[in-house]
């Protein structure tokens, strides 16, 4: 029997549009419950004011300043190290077996699951290098994190302009470095900052190797050396023991509102970025 | 002043295997337009890239003869001043995705060239020889790849000037444009041979015996003929030239 080709054909359309709205409306249930649960915690004093009793009152002031200082500095380590290298990968090297090597490296590194991170922070910066539990060593762990982001998108953007650019700076005579530093790298900018972005919304959501590395103390950080936690650590440890569900979704609520906010930013920079440079 | 900008000898190129140029003994007079002319795969953007070395971005060339840039031989020369000295204009308008202005103040920072405060002048100064001064002076920081294909390949021209070149070399320039935008790349060029050495490669027989003063056949890398464009034309030696120009092939 055949089966009527227009029938199937609005079978599959209906179908897509199901899983399209599916997407969507996880997103939608998971931010809308945070909202719920989270928002009517949500003040100017919570958001300013530090936590009192393992977190049971007060606000989440130093674990807010904490997410900033680890997404800054981990992305300040990261990016000249990442863009560095997808240089190096992208106009510095022919194709061949070292360079196949560093691609599987940076490839094997974006797949590790964050908890193995964490654990050779620990082993590596905490104790070894004796950092203890601090920014510094959560910085470390994160930058070594998001490289692998860092590196294969810069690539991507690095490879993405036209060789005929490089020609003509060539034909003006500019050097390679030049070449790379004044036409290259400018033209690669959107694609860049993209990886960029990507990174900073991974430092501010992971958990498993900030614990390892940063601790969790609750005080505010005010050195390379100091413990402190992030938001989404904050949250983790509120809601796992037991301490208060509500101070948890209340952070949850600031957690997201910043992801949101970020993106909107990375998105202003990017168009900006793009309307100056194509 | 020199009576040949650029000169070759016995100038022999070939990628990998491939015989590219063939014992080319070639002259570009001073002040004048150039053209070279022949069928696609001749070698005529080969031997034009010959005199700023574009070719050494190639692998596997190897040049043999000798090339001289008013009487210096070329190995002698830096790269840098080389390609000062001789600058080149592409088939298709490459401005840099930035604004009009930074395509305009590229070279002059690759140079070192005067001081930023100077610079506007030397822009303006720049897109006026190529007749862009009125259409652009408001447009200087709009990205330069919203301009016209005509306008694009016009400021790339005036990308060229500002870094005061003795000789352009025109790689089938106007191959991307409409005619009319072709008219005016080649009026552009006649402006232009005042105060520069031109050498075109070009597709368009036409064009060639429109604008130049020399012109050059060229085929399956030999340099067939070589001499005045009305000569050329109207009387060619060779009876190979003769069947290109008469269009029995090519």
């Amino acid at each position: 029997m055949r089966i009527n080709p227009r029938f199937i054909n609005r079978f599959v359309r209906m179908g897509l549009n199901v899983q399209a709205y599916f997407t969507v409306g996880i997103l939608i249930i998971i931010v809308a419950i945070i909202f719920f649960k989270g928002f009517p915690h949500v003040n100017f004093a919570f958001i300013f004011s530090f936590p009192e009793d393992m977190g049971r009152e007060g606000g989440i002031f130093p674990s807010i300043v904490g997410t900033i200082q680890l997404a800054l500095l981990s992305i300040l380590l990261a990016t000249p190290l990442g863009l560095g290298t997808a240089v190096f990968l992208t106009e510095y090297t022919k194709e061949s077996l070292f360079t196949k090597f560093i691609r599987f490296g940076v490839e094997s590194l974006a797949g590790i699951p964050s908890i193995l991170y964490g654990l050779f922070g620990f082993i590596f910066f905490v104790i070894k290098l004796k950092m203890g539990w601090s920014l510094l060593a959560g910085v470390l762990t994160m930058t070594i994190m998001i490289l692998p982001t860092i590196i294969r998108t810069s690539e991507e953007a690095i490879r993405a302009v036209p060789r005929q650019l490089r020609i003509v700076s060539y034909s003006l005579s500019a050097s390679k470095w030049e070449t790379i530093k004044k036409v290259v790298i400018p033209a690669a900018i959107p694609g860049i900052l993209t990886g960029i972005m990507l990174s900073i919304g991974r430092a501010v959501g992971e958990t498993a190797a900030i614990i390892f590395t940063m601790g969790s103390s609750l005080r505010l950080p005010l050195s390379l050396m100091d413990s402190g936690r992030t938001m989404a650590v904050h949250f983790y440890i509120l809601a796992r023991e037991g301490i208060s569900m509500e101070k948890a979704y209340g952070t949850a609520v600031v957690l997201v509102l910043s992801i949101l906010l970020i993106n909107i930013l990375a998105y202003y920079i990017m168009n900006k970025a793009i309307a100056r440079y194509s | 002043m020199d009576r040949f900008a650029l000169r070759t000898n016995k100038l022999n190129l070939y990628y990998g295997d491939f015989h590219a140029l063939k014992n080319v003994d070639f002259q570009v007079h001073s002040k004048a337009i150039t053209a070279l002319i022949g069928p696609s795969g001749c070698g005529k953007s080969t031997l034009l890239r010959c005199f700023n070395r574009m070719n050494d971005l190639l692998e596997e060339v190897r040049i043999e003869g000798e090339i001289y840039v008013h009487n210096e031989k070329l190995q002698d020369i830096d790269i840098i001043n080389l390609r000062k000295k001789v600058g080149m204009v592409f088939q298709r308008p490459n401005p840099f995705p930035f604004t009009v202005y930074e395509n305009m103040v590229y070279g002059l920072k690759v140079h070192g060239i005067g001081h930023r405060r100077g610079w506007r002048e030397i822009v303006d100064r720049c897109l006026h020889s190529v007749g862009l001064l009125d259409e652009l002076k408001d447009k200087l920081h709009t990205p330069a790849l919203d301009l016209s294909e005509e306008i694009k390949q016009r400021l790339c021209v005036a990308r060229l000037l500002t870094v005061e070149p003795e000789i352009i070399l025109l790689d089938e320039p106007c191959s991307a444009l409409d005619p009319i935008a072709t008219m005016r790349i080649e009026e552009l060029m006649i402006e232009l041979k005042e105060r520069y050495t031109i050498l075109i490669v070009t597709h368009n027989m036409q064009q060639a015996a429109r604008v130049s003063d020399y012109t050059g056949f060229m085929l399956l890398g030999d340099l067939v003929e070589f001499g005045e464009t009305s000569h050329i034309f109207t009387s060619p030696r060779d009876e190979r030239t003769e069947g290109y120009i008469t269009g029995r092939y090519g």
